[in-house]
């Protein structure tokens, strides 16, 4: 099968820090794969450095035959690129912005996406909820006709009808062949729609295994497969 | 790829809405301000006094504004994530800038000669002579601004790029010290250009205006510090795109 994904040798040093070092991963498309570590493992840096926010690194990236940050750009929709929005601004209007700079973003979509998650358009970003906030930012990024789609954390801090829902949207508005890196470190809420996994620990990836790999080999659940990265009482790495 | 020009046209759109404000802002304030003086006993051609003070109090706030908006778009990954190159998203980001501003003094010269009309006739009782003078001071005032928005872009980089190599503890005192030291060094550095700049131009001035008359001298002179604030701009704008690609990367902070 083609590679979507390929990240060879990647070194990533900020603030005399080493936070990602010689790390190997990739991706094969039309899958969901979970990105799974503690907190300050480096899975956001990960999905930065795929994504082209950030730029200082050592190694590959490749997507495809694209390498350089603003190809990369053209087929990746990272969640992330929400940060930074006007938070007195309507949502449509912050998704006319996306319309208007990214050629793949489809508004069509974004309208029934929005609706199916149940988000308000004519509500202003600073006044949606934590729940409504994650909704709205993967709805932003599902709404492009992306490659490759980096969703980070995306259930971070919300109730469990805003998860299923964004689970359901996840499933739902996948373009066929597009892959979703999908981090997360509460396994229990994505475990079910993984097709495969990467554990981040040690400014690495540590494994890469396919879902079904772990539950008929290794006769595992997700959750005890990634638990068992961690079961010598260890817990954040910073 | 996003293209050039929609690029320009969005940044252009957002950076207007700031300069809408402004100037609804300088209309509210003309309008209260005339009112008060005619309640105090003024006529309706303080209008053109008051205009004036108050476009050029705005003009100075919208530098500051655009500044800001400006450097916003290098950290933000809403700008950053754009699938355009660094060298893009920075002609663009710069252009829109100056866009938004001459539209912004267009406006103001428009509400300026409305204010002003009974005062009109001696706008056009300027010579001839004078309109090339107007222009260049004109051209030489944008030179200068541009080049203002474009150091100060050149400080923010150097200081997110040296930072990058600095330890994250005490970030925020780290920058401080860091923004007043790059601050002096960067301010002399173009200081030193702007010597050398000055010196090559008033050799070039004085031997090839001898017999020309005064206006010309002047309007020859508005042209070349003209000249020299671009070319400054230029430079900074390479060193500015250099660093973008290489260490300025967006802000982690959550939307």
């Amino acid at each position: 099968m083609t590679t979507l994904l390929t990240v060879a040798n990647l070194t990533y040093k900020r603030n005399l820090k080493t936070i990602l070092e010689d790390l190997n991963l990739t991706l094969e498309p039309n899958q969901i794969v979970g990105l799974l570590g503690a907190n300050g493992a480096g899975k956001t840096t990960l999905m930065r450095l795929i994504a082209g926010a950030a730029t200082s690194y050592h190694g590959t990236i490749r997507l495809g035959d694209q390498g350089t940050p603003a190809e990369r750009k053209a087929i990746v929709s990272f969640s992330e690129q929400v940060a930074g929005v006007n938070d007195n601004r309507r949502l449509v209007n912050i998704a006319d912005f996306y319309d208007h700079v990214y050629p793949d973003f489809d508004m069509a979509n974004f309208r029934k996406l929005a609706t199916d998650l149940g988000l308000g358009l004519d509500q202003r970003f600073n006044q949606l909820s934590r729940g409504n906030h994650q909704k709205f930012v993967v709805a932003i990024a599902l709404s492009r006709h992306a490659k490759l789609y980096l969703l980070d954390e995306p259930f971070n801090g919300i109730d469990s009808m805003s998860r299923k829902k964004i689970v359901s949207s996840i499933i739902e508005w996948k373009p066929e062949m597009a892959t979703i890196l999908v981090s997360d470190h509460h396994v229990t809420d994505i475990a079910n729609i993984l097709d495969a996994v990467a554990v981040v620990k040690d400014h690495t990836i540590v494994d890469q295994k396919k879902a079904d790999e772990i539950r008929e080999n290794n006769g595992q659940s997700i959750e005890d497969y990634y638990e068992s990265f961690y079961a010598e009482g260890e817990t954040d790495n910073d | 790829m996003t293209s050039f020009g929609r690029l320009l046209v969005t940044l252009w759109q957002e950076k207007n809405r700031t300069m809408y404000q402004m100037t609804g802002f300088g209309l509210i304030a003309l309008v209260v301000f005339t009112i008060y003086g005619l309640f105090n006993g003024g006529s309706l051609s303080i209008m053109s006094h008051i205009s004036m003070v108050v476009f050029m109090l705005l003009t100075i706030v919208l530098f500051i504004l655009l500044a800001r908006d400006q450097e916003h778009v290098w950290t933000s990954n809403k700008y950053r994530l754009i699938p355009v190159s660094d060298t893009k998203l920075y002609l663009a980001n710069v252009l829109a800038t100056v866009l938004t501003f001459v539209y912004f003094y267009i406006l103001e010269l428009v509400i300026m000669v409305i204010c002003g009309i009974s005062e009109i006739s001696s706008l056009t009782n300027i010579g001839n002579g004078y309109w090339p003078q107007l222009l260049s001071g004109q051209l030489l005032m944008l030179a200068f601004l541009l080049f203002g928005w474009v150091f100060i872009s050149t400080i923010h980089f150097v200081i997110v790029s040296v930072s990058a190599f600095l330890p994250a503890f005490r970030q925020r005192l780290i920058r401080v010290v860091l923004a007043i030291v790059i601050f002096i060094v960067v301010l002399n550095i173009v200081n030193w250009l702007q010597k050398l700049m000055s010196q090559i131009l008033s050799n070039m001035f004085s031997s090839s205006l001898l017999g020309v008359s005064a206006s010309t001298q002047l309007t020859t002179a508005l042209l070349l510090g003209t000249l020299y604030f671009v070319i400054s701009t230029v430079v900074l704008s390479a060193l500015n795109v250099y660093l973008m690609k290489r260490w300025v990367e967006t802000s982690t902070k959550a939307a």
